[in-house]
């Protein structure tokens, strides 16, 4: 580590607070930013500053926004009944990105986690349950992942609407990867695409 | 302390984020008692120690390590549970904060191990809700009696006198029984019925008196033993067979 000065030394140090920076990458980037990018450096600093400052949660989704509603929940050719719930912000990245899904999201960020004490209210769930009882929602998605806590936390989402009427509560089809060689499956996602096999007879 | 070990057999209890594509995963072994392992790359989409976030698994594991965080080497899938209804998925949630906060590390106890993993076997086929909280009683029961701290719901606490269908007792979960006077008088607040604790001790929750008195004593036994840890799945899966 450095020494040279107390200024330089607290910007190594807080650098490493981004993931998979250790003190060696935190000097390099330092140590780039004074000699080479100070121009960068300075609009790298104002950009933090902005969004630390400013971005909070949209009040509809929980997804990162500055303003009031995201771009995603203001955007009116998106189907406004249909509401994807998922654990993270980067699951919303993941499924934009197939370009599939027209509707709407809900962040939890995060799943129930006795054990880390993350109960409901962490995760937003009245708010939720407030959203489907407005009446706007006719499906409801839950895309949590498919660990035991997700797995719980969908649980526990299913049944406090299973008895709202005229909802639809969906889940993600577990099985085989597309463009995936059985060969080289995990064996757990063989078993659950084998307990979850459909019928041909039905689909084709 | 244990450095090293191969094809052992192991439940996952916990698993965090840690790093970009790691995780710390707090696992149940069956020889070694509870231990911490780091899963490089385990969150990488062609990790081989990718499966280790398979819900409700035996799983066989190998690691390297000294100290307090050892590392994971490999992990096979060796068993999987297919647990669908959310009574018997809350008892497994309840199950690994139990265990999570109960066990010591490195303290071994294959007995509860076992028994944990025919538990596991029988919530992935019985979805009886009175048989379900049997089996999670019976489950503390020995858990309390392989740490030491057994409950005899056979005998009072003191004199060892049978405990009487007729008579009501106390419940000190330090002590154990203590015979506070006769059932038909009403039964005083935090007593027990003796003819309740005798069915209990002898797996008969078929009625609704043994079956509160069975997770009344038994949450008061369990609450003594963790001290000032609580477990919070208490405060969020409120309807659930873990209460
Ligand atoms: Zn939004």
């Amino acid at each position: 580590m450095s020494k040279v000065s107390p200024l330089v030394d607290g910007l190594i140090e807080s650098i490493q607070c981004l993931p998979g920076v250790g003190p060696k990458s935190a000097q390099r980037m330092v140590l780039h930013l004074l000699e080479r990018e100070r121009e960068g450096g300075k609009i790298l600093s104002e950009a933090l500053r902005l969004a630390l400052d400013s971005v909070g949660q949209c009040q509809k989704c929980r997804i990162f926004s500055e303003d009031n509603l995201c771009s995603i929940c203001k955007n009116e050719k998106r189907d406004k009944e249909v509401i994807c719930v998922v654990e993270s912000v980067a699951d919303v990245f993941a499924i934009e990105q197939s370009n599939q899904f027209r509707g709407r999201y809900f962040i939890l960020h995060g799943h129930l986690s006795p054990i880390d004490d993350i109960g409901p209210e962490q995760l937003g769930l009245n708010q939720l349950f407030l959203l489907v009882r407005s009446g706007e929602i006719s499906e409801m998605i839950l895309a949590t992942n498919s660990t035991l806590e997700g797995e719980a936390t969908a649980h526990f989402i299913y049944d406090a609407l299973k008895d709202v009427e005229n909802l639809d509560l969906t889940k993600l089809a577990q099985g085989v990867p597309l463009g995936g060689e059985l060969e080289y499956v995990d064996r757990g996602t063989i078993m659950h695409a084998f307990s979850g096999r459909v019928n041909l007879k039905e689909t084709i | 302390m244990v450095n090293r070990a191969t094809l052992e057999e192991a439940f996952i209890l916990h698993t965090r984020s840690f790093k970009e594509t790691s995780l710390i995963v707090d696992a149940f072994t069956q020889n070694y008692g509870k231990m911490s392992f780091v899963a490089k790359g385990a969150k990488r989409p062609k990790s081989g120690l990718r499966v280790i976030q398979t819900p409700t698994t035996v799983f066989s594991i190998s690691f390297t390590g000294k100290g307090d965080l050892k590392t994971l080497t490999q992990c096979e899938i060796i068993e999987h549970f297919r647990i669908s209804s959310k009574v018997a998925l809350s008892c497994i949630i309840y199950l690994n904060e139990l265990l999570t906060k109960t066990l010591e590390k490195e303290d071994p106890h294959p007995e509860i191990f076992n028994q944990f993993k025919m538990l596991c076997h029988n919530l992935s086929k019985d979805q009886n809700q009175e048989s379900i909280e049997l089996q999670l009683r019976s489950f503390e029961l020995i858990l309390l009696q392989e740490l030491g701290y057994g409950i005899d719901l056979e005998k009072e606490a003191l004199s060892g006198i049978p405990i009487n269908v007729n008579s009501s007792y106390s419940f000190d979960p330090a002590l154990g029984f203590t015979k506070i006077g006769e059932a038909e008088v009403e039964l005083a607040a935090g007593g027990f019925l003796g003819k309740d604790i005798l069915s209990f001790a002898k797996g008969d929750l078929a009625n609704t008196g043994s079956r509160s008195a069975s997770k009344k004593i038994m949450r008061r036994a369990l609450d003594f033993h963790l001290g000032n840890k609580t477990l919070n799945i208490r405060k969020y899966l409120i309807e659930s067979g873990a209460q």
